[in-house]
């Protein structure tokens, strides 16, 4: 299996290659104090993102191919199904404007402002990097500037994160289930409140989060299998009534009666994001 | 010069698709790295400077792509490369089951230096991680060694059938 080395390395460029590593490096660091990107990064992202985009298409060509062969008719009767609904619902609208129009009413003779209706901006998952110590995904936006760092980014089931990083039509997204992330909860039921980060176990990567009860409310923790937990808003990253997830099981802790931890199944399946909403946020301070 | 600036573009398109894995073909949400599978083969066939070159680029673009630091990443690459670079002078590097369990163990060490770098918060899911990433990547080191088999050609024939004349020139 062994033959004897026929050529010598040769040490001096490998130097200078670890030269131009710790150059790259050092740019990078002194690029994210300022807040910025280092112009080797920006120039391969320039590059880069649209090879992303080009696989993601490539990827779900073909499945989206053989979905629409395979469920073609039964996406038809769906669809069918849906315009039905929705000719029932639009039955519905006139009397459901006529409480807006009261709630409106309302809120302003109250001298609180109008409710603003949250502006979402559409966005395709084109990199997802997950593993135990950083869940990060990479969207693709329409055009610049459409979203800022500190966005919520949520699906129709769930929250899924917040924008961190924006780069031209591109942004990083800390998923709720990186290490680095937490949220403030808030059971549904029993209005009871705590911290939701990401459950660290022998698992793979999380694909469960984890709550805890913060503080003890007069009744004591109440915590339930089958429960739904949202944003609570208290954290002031995320807005509140953002769904999370719902408990799987629920652990006290032996000698304490206030300590309470539950697990929860995220309503949203962080490991086949598409397609995603980047909800404007609007400064909170 | 050309050559080195064809295998970054190379790399390029290896860290983009490696980031955009379609979520179908993830194991447990890990995309193989097919980073690494390049520089291992690059390090194996071509020796340790092309291969620390190639752990330049591929850490270079994998940092880029993911917004990641690029210090852990140089160090593990590059180190990779140059192990593996050290490595393919001594064996049979074009034996599959060689390249699987290089590129397996390439694996580890390159996640273990990451691991110094920016620490995970429980060992035990970055075990499991890191094994089940480098059986997958593993894995998709034998149909990527046979082609890589075919472009790159090895510095030194074993059998002693004399070095390749693009080599020579080359490496001067």
């Amino acid at each position: 299996m062994l033959r004897p080395s026929e050529q010598p390395t040769n040490w001096r460029t490998l130097l200078l290659l670890a030269a131009a590593a710790l150059i790259l490096t050092v740019w990078q660091h002194r690029a994210e104090s300022r807040n910025a990107t280092s112009l080797p990064e920006r120039i391969l992202v320039a590059v880069g993102r649209p090879l992303e985009s080009g696989y993601t298409y490539l990827w779900s060509g073909p499945r989206d191919l053989y979905r629409g062969m395979v469920a073609g008719p039964a996406l038809v009767q769906e669809n069918d199904r849906l315009r039905a609904e929705r000719d029932a619902y639009q039955a519905q609208v006139g009397e459901i404007y006529q409480y807006y129009q009261d709630n409106r009413v309302l809120l302003k003779s109250l001298g609180l402002p109008a409710e603003r209706k949250p502006d979402l901006v559409p966005a395709r998952v084109i990199g997802l990097v997950t593993g135990p110590s950083r869940c990060r995904a990479t969207l693709a936006l329409e055009q610049e500037n459409l979203v800022t760092e500190g966005d919520l980014v949520r699906q129709a089931a769930g929250l899924v994160g917040r924008i961190i990083k924006v780069q031209g039509k591109t942004a990083e997204a800390l998923l709720l289930i990186d290490p680095e992330a937490a949220v403030a909860g808030l059971d549904v039921r029993s209005r009871d409140q705590g911290i939701v980060y990401p459950l660290t176990s022998l698992s793979v990567t999380a694909t469960a989060l984890k709550m805890e009860k913060v503080k003890p409310l007069l009744a004591g923790p109440d915590l339930r299998p089958g429960d739904l937990i949202e944003t609570s808003g208290l954290d002031e990253v995320y807005p509140a009534r953002i769904p999370i997830g719902q408990i799987e099981r629920v652990s006290k802790m032996p000698g304490s009666a206030e300590s309470v931890s539950a697990t929860l199944r995220p309503f949203v399946d962080f490991f086949r994001l598409e397609y995603v909403w980047v909800v404007k946020q609007k400064p909170l301070h | 010069m050309g050559y080195y600036i064809l295998e970054f573009v190379v790399v390029l398109f290896l860290a983009a698709a490696q980031v955009a894995w379609a979520p179908g073909g993830r194991a447990q949400g890990l995309a193989p790295d097919l980073v690494l599978v390049a520089v291992v083969l690059v390090g194996l066939f071509r020796g340790s400077e092309e291969g620390a070159w190639t752990g330049l680029a591929g850490a270079l673009c994998l940092g880029a792509l993911t917004a990641a630091p690029l210090g852990g990443l140089f160090v593990g690459y590059m180190g990779c490369g140059v192990v593996t670079g050290m490595v393919g002078q001594q064996v049979f590097s074009d034996r599959l089951a060689l390249l699987m369990f290089v590129t397996f163990a390439s694996l580890l060490a390159v996640r273990l230096v990451g691991l110094i770098f920016v620490p995970s918060p429980t060992f035990g899911a970055w075990l499991a991680s890191t094994v089940l990433e480098g059986l997958f990547t593993a894995l998709l080191a034998l149909p990527l060694g046979w082609i890589g088999r075919l472009i790159l050609h090895r510095p030194v024939s074993s059998l002693g059938s004399g070095l390749s004349s693009s080599i020579l020139t080359r490496r001067g």
